[in-house]
């Protein structure tokens, strides 16, 4: 009994003692990090009206002038209102002023409009006075303020409106443009450099590959089309369109020995889906196999016609940009 | 004077706003791809053609849809629910009926005899679109009208698949006539078609393996002289002969250059059987393969710069090709059985051969290199192929099982549309002459 209770302790801490040695080099188990993927869904109709942009997009002009390439010459700012003329004093009138309320219910104001009628000034458009009083420029030198008018007066009509230069020829002046000149000495010395390192940077910029549409420099275009508006008949209108087609198509035997032949052509339709006119061929034709093909392919376009469509979706269908691609043939 | 300016300037504006809207007819635009599409003949209208000498209008025509028709990339329609009885080439049609006859094109043509020509003038017109393909005048000597036929079909098959046309064309073959152990052979000419045939020799000697050059006036063949094969050149025009200067006394198995100017052949000596070359304006000879194996059936790329042959080097008859100078042989056939009589295409891009396989003979074409193997027909016994001038027709002759002789057949690159050519007697051996141009 003595003997078992012994033997079962000591074989009980011989185990405990074997178990932590033999276990001890056990790895750790460690959870793996698991990225997320984040998914947006967003709907076909959003995907397909993705913009791409385009290099040769036309540039619009608009008639927005640039701040400082007016031709029209700065004029001062007037006091708007009257000064020559006697203001209407108040009056006493018999109507009371409401009271004030204490609703702020949106009927509680009268009259939104504040009076926002430009109304033309009856004052006639003087010339700056001489009097120093309107200072022209927002200059907070006071210093200035003695000569100032004398020149602004004389300036008026040549500088920039909104130009930010003060003018020169001031004595404290011309001590800022010296402290000024000291100040860019330094700079001018490191401009070289200054320059190469903002060439090096636009050359990174303009040679960056991965965003061709921007840089003009291959890459990858963006996704989406010019137009913005792709196809918003669904793919199986579309297919039902090419199958229709396809079911006049009946390319010319030879076409299928030219691999990568394949033909483009613009369709017009009306809106009852009958084909205007002949389809225009819009793929270089280079051979004679081609020649065959393009013209296959307008009797295809032609014979099969009119086609079902959709008429209230006629905006998208109108103009049908049709690649036949021959490879495939029995 | 104001309501003369609002009103010019409201016209300004509408004019404006009209060229606008032609000048940018940009707009979304619906892309789609029509792929794959099912090839089927073209259905054609060919009216007989007007004449003086209504023989000659309704002959060129049913030549011309023959023609058409045998190619099998056309379907010329039945010229009984024709709206017109004969062709006017001057008149603009009336394409309405054509189009309930579901005709893709048409053609209107006027024949007359001219002197000692005969004339034809053409019109082709695209019946769904509504305008005119081509308007052309052929003539051909009046001796024989249905070269003008073929000539207007070539134009009509350039036109409408791309391709170059085939049917002004000549086929020199072997003649076999007489009982099996006795047999007669002739080498004899015919229309591509199997009219105007004719016997070029007298058929004392056996003749084999005629060879069109790239000319028409020259063709080269064997002929046995006192039981050994001997290279012969012809001229089918004149019927003048010249027997090739080569020494050896087995020759066989000759083919041209692209230029004319040098003729492959099969020198056997000793057991051994080597491609040779000759040049025929100097006469010299140069050896192109050496070795115990047989090699036989040379045969010049387009270009003249490399040969593809047969030979039993690799222990059964595969296809290699070399350069032509002899240099750098690789074997290109690698499928089941014996592959032999390559033929270049003249359009460079396949070669034809013959297969022996599973105890049938097959006709069939592979690339240069090996690749896009296909076989195009397969029979009992067929062989020799030769090509059409515009490398898309494949004439052989072939033998039915139990059949008491052999027969011309063609059949095109696609495999469609096989068929016999008509021979008076029993043919082999086709060789398709260029176009007569």
């Amino acid at each position: 009994m003595r003997a078992g209770f012994t033997a079962s302790v000591l074989v009980h801490v011989t185990a405990v003692a074997v178990g932590f040695i033999a276990f001890a080099d056990v790895e750790r188990l460690i959870p793996g990090e698991v990225e997320a993927i984040p998914i947006e869904l967003i709907p076909i109709e959003a995907f397909s009206s993705i913009r791409r942009g385009s290099l040769e997009s036309t540039i619009i002009e608009t008639d927005t002038p640039a701040v400082v390439d007016t031709e029209i010459a700065a004029e001062l700012a007037q006091p708007t209102g009257s000064t020559e003329e006697d203001q209407p004093s108040p009056e006493n009138t018999v109507i009371e002023t409401p009271a004030p309320t204490v609703q702020t219910a949106p009927e509680a104001q009268p009259d939104p409009e504040p009076d926002p009628i430009p109304e033309p000034a009856p004052s006639p458009p003087e010339p700056p006075a001489p009097e120093p009083e309107p200072e022209p420029e927002p200059e907070p030198e006071v210093a200035v303020a003695e000569e100032a008018p004398v020149l602004a007066a004389r300036e008026t009509p040549t500088p920039a409106v909104a130009a930010p230069v003060p003018p020169p020829a001031n004595k404290p002046d011309e001590a800022r443009q010296r402290f000024a000149n000291r100040e860019a000495a330094p700079q001018t010395r490191r401009r070289p450099q200054q320059v190469n390192e903002a060439d090096n940077i636009s050359n990174i910029i303009n040679n960056e590959e991965s965003r061709g549409a921007t840089t003009g420099a291959g890459g990858q275009a963006t996704a989406g089309r010019t137009t913005g508006t792709a196809a918003r008949l669904t793919q199986s209108e579309r297919d039902a369109l090419a199958s229709q087609m396809r079911k006049c198509w009946v390319p010319p035997i030879s076409a299928i020995e030219t691999e990568g032949l394949t033909v483009r052509l613009i369709v017009d339709l009306n809106r009852d889906g009958s084909v205007i006119g002949l389809p225009r061929v819009a793929s270089a034709i280079t051979n004679r196999v081609e020649d065959a093909t393009a013209k296959a392919a307008q009797r295809a376009v032609r014979r099969c016609g009119p086609y079902q469509l959709a008429v209230e979706k006629y905006d998208e269908w109108r103009q049908v940009d049709v690649t036949f691609d021959p490879r495939d043939l029995g | 004077m104001t309501g003369m300016d609002r009103r010019k300037a409201l016209k300004l504006g509408l004019a404006g706003f009209a060229a606008a809207g032609m000048v940018t007819p940009a707009r979304a635009q619906l892309k789609i791809v029509v792929s794959g599409g099912e090839f089927a003949p073209l259905p054609i209208a060919i009216p007989t053609f007007g004449s003086s000498d209504t023989q000659l209008g309704t002959g060129v025509a049913q030549v011309v849809m023959a023609n058409l028709q045998r190619s099998g990339l056309f379907v010329p329609l039945d010229g009984t629910n024709f709206p017109i009885r004969a062709g006017d080439a001057n008149a603009s049609p009336e394409f309405g009926p054509w189009r309930t006859l579901l005709a893709d094109a048409l053609v209107m043509g006027q024949v007359e005899r001219d002197g000692n020509q005969v004339r034809a003038n053409v019109r082709m017109w695209d019946v769904v679109a509504g305008n005119q393909i081509f308007g052309q005048t052929y003539a051909a000597g009046a001796g024989n009208w249905r070269r003008v036929a073929h000539i207007i079909s070539d134009a009509i098959y350039t036109e409408l698949s791309g391709e170059g046309g085939y049917f002004d064309s000549r086929v020199v073959y072997v003649s076999e006539s007489g009982p099996k152990a006795k047999r007669i052979t002739r080498l004899a000419i015919m229309d591509q078609d199997g009219a105007n045939a004719s016997f070029l020799t007298d058929g004392t000697s056996l003749v084999l393996t005629p060879r069109y050059s790239s000319s028409n006036q020259l063709l080269s063949y064997t002929r046995y002289l006192d039981g050994n094969p001997q290279i012969f050149l012809f001229d089918p025009t004149t019927g003048q002969q010249q027997r090739l200067a080569a020494k050896g006394n087995i020759l066989f198995s000759q083919r041209f250059s692209p230029d004319r100017s040098k003729i492959a052949f099969s020198s056997a000596a000793l057991g051994r059987t080597n491609l040779f070359i000759a040049d025929l304006a100097s006469g010299r000879t140069a050896r192109l393969t050496a070795g115990a194996a047989i090699d036989t059936s040379p045969s010049f790329s387009p270009d003249g710069s490399q040969i593809a042959f047969e030979s039993d080097r690799g222990g059964t008859q595969q296809i290699y090709v070399m350069n032509s100078s002899g240099q750098g042989a690789r074997r290109i056939s690698f499928g089941d059985g014996r592959y032999s009589t390559p033929v270049w295409s003249p359009k460079d891009e396949q070669i034809a051969f013959t297969r022996q396989s599973g105890g049938q003979f097959q006709i069939g074409t592979m690339r240069p290199d090996g690749s896009r193997e296909r076989i195009l027909t397969s029979s009992f016994l067929c062989e020799g192929p030769s090509w059409s001038p515009n490398g898309r027709v494949i004439m052989f002759w072939r033998q039915d099982q139990g059949g008491a002789g052999p027969q011309l057949a063609s059949v095109d690159v696609w495999g469609r549309s096989e068929q016999i050519i008509p021979t008076s007697t029993f043919a082999s051996d086709p060789t398709w002459s260029p176009l007569q141009g």
